[in-house]
């Protein structure tokens, strides 16, 4: 499970207007209807963190897996977007193609990498 | 191993050719193919080609099966090589074909051979034929377009715009793009490739769009990889690095490209996320100046990667100051959260002790409240019947008093283990606290009445209706207090006085909630006070209230018993209910009398009433019952002691629900009616099956009940040796996780050592220490629970140790006194959680102490 200050994107110190608030940003870029896993795991932060008690617990004694995606997210540059050239378009392509298991029946299934 | 021919080189043609045509008939395809290659050997110019033809078709179909495909493609190439008409072969050898084609990647002539029979294939196989088009779609765009293809084939037109649609994309030519796809026709098999690069132009401006676009492509289409590409675009940043490792590389690079990442911080990020723990930290926040990130953003994650990675301290202390105090002993716990609990413990106690020495803050008795609670959650997680776990919340709540979720866990702790007082302190302080939360008032109110404090109880009650109107629970024992008092004026010859709890049972009912009890307690009342016509109208009041029929007929009769009527009154009653029974029987009213029936569970004239309504039960017999109301039928018929019923229905549960051995038991326990003298010795052994099923399944329910018959009363005469034994047999590390290793061993060797003086005071010492060792060890396996054996299993040298003390190298003074080395005092003595006398089912349940 993510660090749920890592999930509301909040710092450790954040008073409850900042839970509050980074939350209903959080809910409004991800409804439920629209990312029905990531509104869980944003309504769980939420209700973990919302209470200054229940916050100063979680932060002293919930110790999960370090999440430094969200640093490492705030790395990437923004740029100018770039298309593939055509070989690279085509090679996508070729290999999801080789990724196709063939059945007896004659029924084709794609095999996730 | 390689087989043996199956055919003689003796067989003549004709031979050859029934062995074939019966390995045919056969299905042994393999040895069919041999009998006619033999066949050809000897009659090259023979009409025997079309059956080889087949047999090769069939043995290669066998061979896609085992995966195969390239020796069932060679299959099919001889099978076309022998029939050189095409029409000939089965309709399966070309979707077999291309299938083998596909699977050994063959795209050239695959290719070939889909476009040469499209129109046979699709009227063939139309469930299949639209995804192989598809797939032949994206093989043209990989693949070269064959020279075979007519110039006005639609295949050569789609491919062409298609290839030029993806070139524009590639260009980045998004006008002239929207152009091309609009000459993709949404029917040709390129419409993936069309959904594809739309979505792809419309990640940025409609990514629901987009969404939407990609997920229009079914997961066993060809292009599906592509469309996981239209996903990963529309992903946040952070969940995109998140698929590292899971996704191709150049894949996600291609995304971030198109999603505006430079590629230079996204080989930055990718790099960072390669390097090991023990790198990442240092090298985060080396880095991490640059960053847009906060530092209190950023202080949190270093700080749990510190827990894993100790040598990173200088650095992250170099980054955000020196940890305090308290921080860093924070972490020396936290870095032991996955020692055994005795460590754990130590690092916390470390900690709350550094937390005391800081200085009193509101923040400071939060943490140290919290610590406690965190250290009683440790201690529960291990053993949840651990008290010392109460010994922290206790402490918790001097830090951190108005802890609502402590009070009621202590509240639930005292009440499950039958501490009425320390319950009642827990409430009493609670309800300082909380005055009008409704839990701790109820909590009050039922403490009230058990400690039979009345108006107490009816003072809380009033308050905490104010709060909750419809706390159905607070009316209810309410009304059975008033109840219970009404009967023992009755049965005291006061009347009027009884009449007077009535009405205050009535006062705490709810019209839309009412049973039916209180009118029909108040028509026995008047009965009583010989206004018979009275008391037929509150009686009929009363059975409409309690829902009419049978069961309320049935609770009228119950209520009678517990008033203790004369017998005239409750022959009426019983007759009313008799008659009620003629009535048509259906689960549902079957299941309303269990309801109304297991109220009255512990009441003697339950068994006969149930009885009297036997042909209610056996009408019910066959009705559709779920397992769980079975059950608790089964339960009911029990507790009541009906066996007759309770077999009927325990044989009907076990025939239909094969795997509930709870019906075992019932039918057991109906043919040897309660007593469980006569039970046979392979009876015994099913019920004792049957209780370790119920125990893999954590249904101690039946556990229990399998223990209070089989066990509890059993050997009554006991020898006295017996009963001496602390039953239940204690175990010696009820607190183990907090003991250090050598308090464990001192522990089990007191254990043992007590029993050892016993047994030798009951037959004296054995002649050798071998005979001692061995009673020892079988005495343990027969008598104490799995628990302890278990806890003696890799103990070996503390059996040694105790015989030592019995049979010393030196010549020994015999018995040690029973006070050396000190016993540590147990628990009374009671009858409870003993465990029978040896049997093989029992030997079997427990562990080998010889093992270590």
């Amino acid at each position: 499970m993510n660090d749920h200050f890592a999930t509301l994107g909040i710092a450790e110190d954040a008073n409850d207007e900042t839970v509050r608030k980074a939350y209903l940003q959080l809910v409004r870029t991800f409804p439920p209807e629209r990312d029905p896993v990531r509104f869980q795991e944003i309504r769980a932060a939420y209700d973990a963190l919302a209470d200054s008690r229940n916050r100063l617990a979680y932060r002293l004694f919930h110790a999960p897996k370090p999440d430094v995606r969200p640093m490492l997210a705030s790395l990437l540059q923004e740029g100018v977007p770039t298309p593939p050239d055509e070989a690279a378009f085509l090679t996508v392509l070729r290999e999801s193609l080789a990724r196709l298991r063939f059945t007896p029946t004659g029924d084709l299934e794609s095999k996730t990498c | 191993m390689k087989r043996k021919p199956i055919s003689s080189p003796v067989l003549t043609p004709a031979d050859l050719a029934g062995q074939g045509q019966r390995f045919m008939d056969q299905g042994r395809w393999r040895d069919a193919v041999e009998s006619f290659k033999q066949l050809a050997k000897q009659e090259p110019n023979g009409n025997w080609h079309p059956l080889l033809a087949t047999a090769y078709e069939k043995r290669a179909e066998e061979l896609t099966h085992k995966k195969m495909f390239k020796e069932a493609l060679i299959l099919l190439n001889n099978a076309d090589a022998l029939v050189t008409d095409h029409q000939t072969i089965t309709g399966k050898n070309k979707l077999l074909r291309l299938t083998c084609l596909g699977a050994v990647g063959q795209p050239d002539n695959l290719l070939a051979f889909y476009l040469r029979e499209e129109t046979s294939l699709q009227t063939a196989w139309p469930h299949q034929f639209p995804l192989w088009q598809e797939h032949m779609a994206a093989l043209l765009l990989t693949n070269p377009i064959p020279q075979t293809l007519p110039a006005d084939s639609p295949w050569r037109i789609w491919s062409q715009a298609a290839r030029e649609a993806i070139a524009a994309f590639c260009r980045g030519d998004q006008t002239g793009l929207e152009s091309l796809l609009g000459r993709i026709s949404l029917r040709s098999p390129y419409k993936p490739l069309r959904s594809i690069l739309l979505a792809l132009l419309l990640i940025r401006t409609q990514p629901d769009k987009a969404r939407h676009l990609a997920d229009s492509i079914p997961a066993p289409s060809p292009w599906s990889g592509m469309a996981r590409l239209v996903s990963l675009c529309l992903m946040e940043k952070a969940e995109l690095l998140q698929q590292i490792g899971s996704v191709p590389p150049h894949e996600l690079e291609w995304v971030a490209r198109w999603r505006g990442i430079t590629p230079a911080s996204w080989r930055k990020a990718t790099e960072l996320l390669s390097l090991s723990p023990a790198k990442l930290l240092p090298a985060l926040l080396d880095k991490s100046s640059d960053w847009s990130i906060p530092d209190a953003s950023l202080r949190r994650p270093a700080f749990l990667l510190l827990i894993t990675t100790p040598a990173a301290q200088t650095a992250f202390e170099r980054r955000f100051g020196p940890l305090e105090a308290t921080e860093r002993s924070r972490l020396s716990a936290l870095r032991q959260e996955n020692a055994p609990l005795p460590k754990r413990l130590q690092a916390w106690r470390s900690h709350l002790n550094v937390l005391q020495a800081a200085s009193d803050t509101p923040e400071r008795n939060w943490h140290l409240a919290m610590t406690h609670r965190h250290m009683a959650a440790l201690i529960l997680d291990e053993n949840p019947h651990d008290s010392d776990a109460v010994i922290h919340f206790e402490k918790s709540l001097e830090f951190d008093p108005d802890h609502r979720p402590t009070h009621q866990t202590l509240l639930e702790w005292y009440k499950n283990r039958h501490d009425d007082l320390k319950a009642r302190r827990v409430v009493e302080r609670a309800l300082q606290l909380f005055p009008n939360d409704a839990f701790f008032l109820y909590a009050a109110v039922q403490e009230a009445l058990k400690g039979k404090t009345f108006k107490k109880a009816s003072r809380l009650a009033k308050r905490l209706l104010t709060i909750d109107p419809l706390h159905a629970g607070v009316r209810r024992d309410l009304v059975a207090a008033c109840l219970s008092h009404a009967r023992k004026q009755v049965s005291g010859g006061r009347v009027d006085l009884a009449h007077k709890e009535l009405a205050e049972a009535a006062s705490w009912e709810r019209d839309e909630d009412k049973d039916g009890k209180v009118s029909i307690n108040k028509a026995f009342l008047e009965w009583l006070s010989s206004r018979e016509q009275e008391g037929n109208t509150l009686l009929a009041q009363g059975i409409q209230e309690a829902g009419g029929g049978l069961s309320a007929h049935l609770r009228a009769a119950m209520e009678g018993s517990r008033m203790g009527l004369p017998t005239g009154y409750m022959a009426r009653l019983m007759n009313a209910l008799s008659i009620t029974t003629k009535g048509q029987v259906t689960r549902e009213s079957m299941m309303i009398l269990v309801r109304t029936a297991m109220e009255y569970s512990q009441e003697k004239l339950l068994g006969k009433l149930l009885m009297d309504i036997g042909g209610f039960f056996t009408s019910a017999l066959n009705l559709n019952f779920q397992v769980e109301e079975m059950r608790s039928i089964c339960q009911l018929l029990a507790l009541a002691r009906c066996h007759g019923p309770l077999a009927r229905y325990a044989a009907v549960g076990e025939k239909k629900w094969r795997d509930q051995s709870v019906f075992v038991y019932y039918r057991l326990l109906a043919k040897y009616k309660g007593p469980k003298e006569n039970i046979s010795y392979a009876d015994r052994n099913r019920l004792i099956r049957v209780m370790d099923e119920a125990l893999d399944r954590h249904d101690h329910e039946l556990v229990q009940a399998l223990r209070d018959w089989i066990y509890d009363e059993e050997d009554e005469d006991d020898d006295d040796f017996m009963d001496s034994f602390p039953f239940p047999f204690p175990n010696p590390l009820g607190d183990r996780n907090k003991a250090s290793s050598q308090d464990k061993e001192e522990m089990l060797f007191n254990l043992l050592f007590m029993i050892a003086n016993m047994i030798i005071a009951e037959y004296g010492l054995p002649s050798s220490r071998d005979i001692f060792k061995l009673g020892l060890k079988e005495f343990l396996k027969d008598q104490a629970p799995p628990e302890v054996v278990r806890l003696f299993r890799d103990s070996d040298a503390i059996v040694e140790k105790v015989v030592d003390k019995f049979f010393p190298s030196t010549p020994s003074p015999g018995r040690i006194p029973f006070d050396k080395p000190e016993v540590k005092p147990m628990p009374p003595p009671s009858r409870r959680g003993r465990r029978p006398a040896a049997n093989p089912n029992q030997m079997n349940l427990d562990l080998d102490l010889d093992q270590s």
